[in-house]
């Protein structure tokens, strides 16, 4: 199978602010990180909280600098490209972040965030308006309530309108970070659907993002298990699931709550 | 009991702006509601008292209209508090963004600089200033522009570096966003609701200091109409002719309260908001 | 029973009201008269400042050769009296003897000579130094004769002698390379007791000064204080007997109050409004007449200078050489506005510079502004700071016209000298007048000098290089049991031998 995303010895260092101090406050977020992600798969990336999966989404998509390592996303490698190029890289590879709730400008209506892409892509203005429609139709979000804000919308839909925001670049890869951790379970299982669906139709690869290893056990392809920075395991999701090397992914195993692993049928 | 209290402050709010916009169309139709020039001189009538045949508010020692001269003195204030906050607006924008976008040693020279402006008394700073470089309310003007630009720095640095943490800051660089629209549509309305609460501030602050310069004579100049310069000539005629000062003393409090006053009750208001 | 005449009577009730013992004993014992000093003198070493408040101090601890009367005239001092020679390049004065400093020394024609060896000392730098520079030797042919000899004939001289600069210091404490600056020494009234600074100067009677039964008060001190307020305050209450810094308005409470006193006296300053007579549309004579007809001169006096007298010429009102020029340019609008239009129709944009530490001055400026807007001139006011003022007004001649009061001087020369050319800053000369100013110094005699001057005067009003416009009133409060007090306006010092507190 052809690899879409490759990830070799990526490091992200935090330094602390102040004149005096910097050294002290160092922190290693993602250390020396290695993986590879199929075309059209689903890694699934776990790891208990502050244990550096958002930072590393960061690094993969250049959002933050990383300070070392590289990164190649369908032959692109953004260290390198030129301005044009890296417009190009935008469009390949996008993020949906963490907390709906935030993910919104709530200055802006719904449609002017989902258009966002679209007009740094240069497309025109009536054939953005006909685009944003379409895609808020396609994650199930009426077109007329485009001018809506987001406090106008609960925590599922704003979710799904930053995933159409997403997809109206039209990428192959797609960062999900922690999508549904912050939503109720029965809307998750909407959300998780959808994605699951919108993954078929358009032909998406996923860094899906949690540290909910069951969920992750239900969607993935392929499991990686950080810890502070590093990845302590890595492999086939049905391999890590079944016989998990680390004392740490055990406990990740068994302190999820157990909702998918009930209704494995979508598989 | 919290309707109450929340319709209190409205009334309050809408006095303040009731009061506020009809200084501001005094000052903009002075010409046209000043009973007198302002700055026509009458000898025989000098120091009138309130009330007598054509000086409402009386007149000053040169027998001039106190009434038309505090209604063009609204100009002069008002123009002050727009023109130096604007000042302030323009360079704290600029030194905070820089300093929040750039991060690392730009940020912390900026900062080191804002503080160094912020720590000297603010009216000293502003008659020092003032004194190098010639008396009047232009000079007035850049220079209270100038030494409350560092209020305006600090916020805007501070909003952008959380801002910048914004997941939507954050997805709109993802999608490609150029920093300039990052800036424009993401940064600035979303920080605009404390800049608006710090303009009304320093606005108030800004009417202050015109009126102590000015009351020192470092500001507006004779025979200009300006609140602290009538206060300067009428601390002469305290026990004589108090009325000199009690009119321009009045209206500077009035409209230093009223912009405080609409800058906590804007506070307030943004923050129930978000 | 004889009946005594009336005049005998008269001697013997006398008589027996002193009859309580010498007159030492009649005066109060340690009666201080408290006056207020608006200041800290820079330094108390009369030739090392030109700053008054050192002279307000010192005209009690010093004596000069000769001094002002209180009309102005010169009058003998410690000089007895004095001759000049024909050509006028000799001047011998005879000593008073029997004078003593208040060290013990006795004084003698050393000191004068040692003194003004002294000021012309250019280790010292006096700024007077230059009032002396006709002077080409001092000679001393006896202990009580001096003898001054000039390179050329130099009358002012007489009255640069009055001023306080050319006090007479002790040979002996000269030579010891005294600190006159802290601790002057002098034959004065008082002598030097002690300076707190800001807070106040002392001054104990001297009982062997050269005036018999002069002074009265046993003790003067000079507080200093630099609020008007607080001074007003002080004369009300009655810490403090005499104030010389009464605002306008303190005037009514001063003479509402039954223990206060008001003494007005007109000022030897001559407030001018100054015109640039160098730059264009004011070198026009016209225009500088149609100014001065403007002007409303009492009403500026009135209203900016808090009351005054009309003089209109650079010579102040009780000057022996005043002329009078008041009418020579009355207030007439209409005629200003002709002067205008015959000097073409073009409104004139003037720049008035106004030095804005002296309100007065700024409020006359104000006023002028006015004045002359009403017949066809956009005056524009520009504040400037003092130091300002002097560099780029007076010194650079950056102005159309400013508004300042020129301070009076002994000898009319003082005031003059500046017309000799036109490097002074209105940039006005006149040949005859130059002439006449240098004629004055030549000659000796009061009547020759007075017809010489008034003869400049009078070409200086015509010419309108300034408007003339008057002294203001000055106003001294004092309590009302204040006697025989005399102020000097010309040179802004007190006399205060003869004062008596009732
Ligand atoms: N800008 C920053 N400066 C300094 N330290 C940072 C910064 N961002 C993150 N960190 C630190 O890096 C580490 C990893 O943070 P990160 O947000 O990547 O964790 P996470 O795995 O996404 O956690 P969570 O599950 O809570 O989202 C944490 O210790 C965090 O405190
Ligand atoms: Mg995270």
């Amino acid at each position: 199978m052809d690899d879409l995303v490759c990830i070799e010895g990526l490091s992200k260092v935090h330094y602390g602010a102040g004149l005096l101090k910097r050294r002290a406050r160092t922190v290693r977020a993602v250390d020396d990180v290695t993986l590879t992600i199929g075309c059209n798969t689903i890694m699934g990336l776990v790891g208990e909280s502050g244990s550096g999966k958002s930072t590393l989404a960061r690094a993969v998509l250049y959002l933050d600098r990383p300070s070392a390592g590289s990164v190649e996303i369908d032959g692109l490698n953004p260290a390198v490209l030129s301005r044009a190029q890296m417009k190009l890289f935008r469009q390949r590879a996008q993020i949906v972040v963490q907390d709906p709730h935030a993910a919104l400008n709530p200055r802006r209506s719904v449609a002017a965030s989902v258009a966002e892409g679209l007009r740094n892509r240069g497309v025109p203005r009536c054939a953005r308006e006909r685009r944003v429609a379409e895609l808020l139709e396609m994650v199930g979000i009426p077109a007329r309530r485009g001018r809506d804000h987001p406090e106008q919308f609960s925590g599922g839909q704003r979710q799904r309108i930053v995933i159409a925001r997403a997809l109206a670049m039209d990428p192959r890869f797609l960062i999900l970070d922690e999508p549904v951790s912050s939503l109720d379970v029965s809307i998750q299982a909407q959300i998780i659907n959808l994605l699951l669906d919108l993954k078929h139709q358009l032909a998406l690869t996923y860094l899906f993002i949690s540290h909910d290893l069951n969920l992750v056990a239900y969607i993935s392809d392929s499991i990686a298990v950080m810890k502070q920075g590093r990845i302590v395991e890595q492999g086939d999701a049905a391999d890590v699931i079944a016989h998990p090397q680390q004392a740490y992914t055990q406990m990740l195993f068994q302190s999820a709550p157990r909702l998918f692993d009930t209704d494995p049928g979508r598989r | 009991m919290k309707p109450r209290i929340a319709t209190a402050a409205r009334v309050v709010l809408w006095c303040t702006l009731l009061y506020i916009g009809t200084l501001a169309l005094v000052a903009i139709a002075a010409p046209l509601i000043a009973p007198a020039d302002p700055l026509v001189q009458n000898i025989p009538a000098r120091f009138s008292s309130p009330g007598t045949a054509g000086y409402p508010l009386g007149a000053d020692d040169f027998g001039r209209d106190v009434l038309s001269r505090i209604i063009f003195g609204a100009r002069a204030a008002l123009l002050v508090g727009l023109v130096s906050v604007g000042i302030a607006l323009l360079l704290g924008l600029v030194t905070g963004l820089a300093a929040g976008l750039l991060e690392g040693p730009v940020d912390s020279a900026l900062m080191l600089l804002m503080d160094a402006v912020l720590s000297f008394p603010t009216v000293l700073l502003a008659i020092t200033v003032v004194s190098v470089f010639g008396y009047g309310l232009p000079q007035v003007m850049a220079a209270i522009g100038v030494i409350f630009s560092p209020l305006f720095a600090r916020i805007v640095r501070a909003e952008t570096l959380t801002l910048k943490q914004e997941p939507y800051v954050m997805s709109a660089h993802a999608l490609g966003t150029p920093l300039r629209r990052i800036v424009s549509v993401h940064l600035l309305p979303n920080m605009l609701p404390k800049i608006v609460v710090q303009c009304t501030v320093t606005f108030a602050l800004a009417i202050v200091i015109e009126a102590s310069l000015s009351f020192l004579g470092l500001g507006a100049q004779p025979p200009q109409p300006s609140w602290g310069l009538m206060l300067r000539s009428a601390r002469n005629y305290l026990l004589d002719a108090p009325w000199l000062a009690f009119y321009p003393g009045l209206a500077i409090g009035l409209t230093v309260f009223s912009f405080n006053l609409l800058g906590d009750l804007l506070n307030e208001l943004l923050q129930i908001r978000r | 029973m004889r009946r005594l005449p009336f005049s005998i009577l008269a001697a013997l009730i006398a008589a027996s009201i002193y009859a309580g013992g010498a007159p030492e004993a009649a005066r109060p014992q340690g009666d201080t008269l408290r006056f207020a000093l608006s200041g800290n003198p820079d330094t108390l070493d009369p030739q090392a400042t030109q700053g008054t408040l050192t002279f307000q101090v010192l005209r009690s601890v010093y004596d000069t050769l000769v001094e002002p009367d209180h009309d102005g005239r010169i009058v003998p001092a410690l000089a007895e009296s004095w001759q000049v020679s024909t050509d006028n390049l000799s001047w011998t004065f005879q000593l008073r003897r029997g004078v003593s400093f208040h060290n013990g020394d006795r004084l003698t024609a050393a000191d004068v000579a040692a003194t003004f060896a002294r000021l012309l000392d250019p280790g010292l730098g006096s700024p007077h130094a230059k009032e002396f520079a006709s002077l080409r030797e001092i000679r001393t042919p006896d202990e009580y004769t001096v003898v001054f000899e000039l390179d050329h004939p130099y009358s002012p001289l007489l009255s640069s002698l009055a001023t306080g600069w050319s006090a007479i210091l002790p040979r002996s404490l000269i030579a010891a390379q005294h600190d006159f600056a802290a601790h002057p020494v002098g034959t004065g009234p008082f002598r030097f007791e002690q300076w707190i600074r800001d807070n106040r100067i002392a001054l104990l009677r001297n009982p062997d000064y050269w005036i018999p039964a002069v002074p009265i008060v046993e003790r003067v001190h000079f507080n200093i204080i630099t609020e008007v307020a607080v001074q007003v305050q002080g004369v009300l209450t009655g810490d403090l007997h005499i104030i010389d810094m009464v605002g306008p308005t303190d005037i009514a409470r001063i003479e509402r109050d039954p223990r206060t006193r008001l003494d007005t006296g007109l000022s030897s300053l001559v407030m001018v409004l100054a015109i640039n007579t160098r730059r264009d549309p004011l070198s026009d004579l016209r225009l500088r007449r149609a100014i001065n007809h403007a002007v409303d001169k009492q009403s500026i006096l009135d209203v900016a200078y808090a009351g005054g007298k009309v003089i209109g010429t650079f010579m102040d009102y009780g000057d022996p050489y005043y002329v009078d020029l008041a009418d020579l340019y009355p207030y007439n609008p209409q005629r200003a506005r002709r002067l205008v239009a015959e000097a073409g129709a073009a409104m004139r944009t003037l720049d008035l510079v106004l030095p804005q530490n002296y309100e007065p001055h700024v409020r006359a400026g104000e006023m002028y502004q006015q004045m002359l807007a009403e017949v066809g001139f956009d005056v524009r006011i520009r504040l400037v700071d003092w130091s300002t003022w002097l560099a780029d007004v007076y010194a650079g001649g950056n102005f159309d016209l400013t508004v300042i009061g020129h301070t009076g001087k002994l000898d009319p020369d003082g005031r003059l000298s500046m017309f000799e050319s036109d490097n002074n800053y209105v940039g006005w000369t006149d040949p005859h007048a130059a002439e006449m100013i240098r004629a004055a110094r030549r000659v000796a005699g009061f009547e020759e000098r007075r017809a010489l001057y008034r003869d400049v005067l009078q070409l200086l009003a015509e010419q309108v290089p300034f408007v003339f416009v008057g002294s203001n009133y000055r106003y001294i409060a004092m309590r009302e049991n204040v006697e025989g007090f005399h102020m000097d306006a010309k040179l802004d010092t007190y006399d205060l031998r003869r004062v008596r507190l009732r």
